[in-house]
């Protein structure tokens, strides 16, 4: 009698498809890996060689910001690259067939590009201030916490992406986005015009309060949107077929 | 094991190409699909590994429909499509993170059959060669013990030896225990060890029998030319002509499987009706 495989969500399918993509994309995460990491040791370079160290104040954040924004683009572009398989037919048959469900998949692809990334991310953060000298403050900041749930959100928006388009994905992505904030301005402004705005946003007024009343409604709003975008991808993901 | 009901199957832009398919596959059998080029088999096949999604109608293993892709029911059929791509691993990385989700799979099977084809695992992958990545996905295929097993043209690419050695792992393995279904062009390579026929055309499925069934229905016979003997299909040969024949009296002979094919395409309704009569 053959044995049978669970139905259900299985823990163990998900570490196993989660080592496939370690695996599968090594040569990824190391060359990413390494260029974040050359393009950061040049910078600290150049700096010491122009004896611009310690920097100034604004010069750190500056620099940090520079750094945040490299990392979350890279991680856009990482997570664009999760279903990759899926969008060309000789490797589309080999990923559908696996037994594993929709929900597996697509968590494994979620907790390799959003939660190890993020980790990693958060790290090399870490390291970075050490090495401008900024300390713990400024990975704990309040500033850098928003920018990391901004980054959650717009992480899953990438995960959708790269389950819907069938190609291109981090471009694709990029431009819907951008077309999606030209129609919401549009939107604002009509609003505007017509006067619904007078009171300030929704949006604006949800998060308010004091710092941690403010925070804990960002860390709700963030997991409500990245939660919406996840579900839009599995729904998307099941209903992927060969191309 | 799988019942196709009612299926219909059109790409978005395009004509349809299955229509109203209706089909059964049962354990114990090694069924040949056959069909001109473009006629929709690995279409076919996609639907029923659920890769592809039937306009309408349905396919199900057992009961449970395969566009769900269930992992308890992938984990009962594997594909091995003509064209496809392995990640850049070795073949031993591969082994060990795919077998994981087979949990027959049988490592002893494995070894047995790559070196049969004479496949080293621990090179990478999309270092091999075509044929050779087909066969060790062949390799891997049979290895999962999955009671479904669907090649699509498994034999494209792969050398004389390899042929050969394909047709006796697939002789060799426990047919009752599984479904075998080959979609191929490659009749004289495989047809010694199919046992059942079926064949698309016109987005319909023409011909569905098995081979005993042939055998008692019809006849090759080599004919002298301008001889009296009537025949539903010939083709011209040297010094007479290779016909299909009624078989009249349940008299059975070797089963030609190119001519029968061909004999299917040409006069569709004719070799059918030689059923309908004995049936």
């Amino acid at each position: 009698m053959n044995e049978s495989i669970s139905a259900g969500f299985s823990m163990n399918r998900l570490i196993q498809l989660c080592s496939r993509y370690f695996a599968i994309k090594k040569n990824m995460i190391l060359l990413g890996g390494l260029a974040v990491f050359g393009l950061i040791a040049i910078l600290y370079f150049l700096l010491v060689i122009f004896g611009l160290l310690p920097l100034r104040q604004s010069g750190v954040f500056g620099m940090m910001d520079l750094v945040f924004t490299v990392l979350s683009y890279a991680g856009y572009a990482f997570t664009s690259t999760m279903f990759n398989e899926v969008n060309t037919n000789s490797t589309a048959t080999h990923f559908l067939t696996l037994p594993a469900s929709s929900i597996e998949k697509l968590l494994s692809a979620w907790v390799v590009s959003y939660v190890c990334y993020t980790i990693v991310f958060i790290f090399s953060l870490y390291i970075i201030s050490l090495i401008l000298g900024v300390g713990n403050n400024f990975i704990f900041s309040e500033e850098i916490i928003n920018r990391l749930l901004a980054y959650t959100i717009l992480q899953s928006i990438f995960l959708f992406g790269a389950v819907y388009f069938k190609a291109n994905n981090f471009l694709s992505t990029i431009v819907a986005l951008l077309a999606f904030a030209v129609m919401a301005s549009l939107i604002v402004l009509a609003l505007d015009y017509v006067g619904f705005s007078k009171n300030g946003w929704v949006l604006s007024k949800f998060v308010k309060g004091d710092s941690t009343a403010a925070l804990f409604k960002s860390v709700i709003l963030t997991t409500t949107v990245s939660a919406f975008f996840i579900w839009l991808s599995l729904s998307r993901l099941k209903k992927r077929q060969l191309a | 094991m799988i019942s196709i009901q009612n299926l219909s199957f059109q790409y978005k832009k395009g004509k349809p190409l299955l229509s109203e398919v209706d089909l059964d596959l049962q354990k114990g059998k090694i069924y040949g699909l056959f069909g001109l080029n473009g006629v929709g088999k690995t279409t076919l096949l996609n639907n029923i590994a659920g890769t592809l999604f039937p306009k309408s109608g349905t396919c199900f293993l057992d009961g449970e429909n395969t566009r769900f892709r269930n992992p308890e029911v992938m984990n009962r059929l594997f594909i091995v499509p003509e064209q496809f791509d392995l990640p850049k691993l070795t073949g031993e990385k591969y082994i060990e993170l795919y077998q994981l989700f087979y949990p027959n799979f049988d490592m002893e099977v494995m070894s047995q059959v790559l070196d049969g084809f004479d496949i080293d695992a621990s090179k990478k992958l999309p270092e091999l060669s075509y044929g050779q990545r087909k066969k060790f996905l062949i390799a891997f295929a049979i290895s999962t013990q999955a009671e479904l097993l669907i090649f699509d043209e498994p034999t494209n690419g792969l050398d004389i030896p390899s042929k050969s050695q394909f047709r006796k792992i697939v002789s060799s393995l426990d047919v009752e225990a599984r479904c075998i279904l080959i979609s191929t062009h490659q009749v004289r390579d495989l047809g010694a060890m199919i046992d059942h026929v079926i064949v698309l055309k016109n987005e319909r499925i023409v011909f569905n029998q098995n081979l005993d069934n042939i055998s008692q229905h019809l006849s090759i016979k080599k004919i002298e030319q301008g001889s009296s003997v009537s025949y539903i299909y010939g083709e011209e040969m040297l010094g007479g002509i290779h016909a299909i024949i009624p078989s009249a009296q349940n008299e059975g002979s070797k089963m030609d499987l190119e001519l029968l094919f061909n004999g299917i395409i040409q006069k569709t309704e004719e070799i059918n009706k030689q059923f309908e009569v004995k049936s």
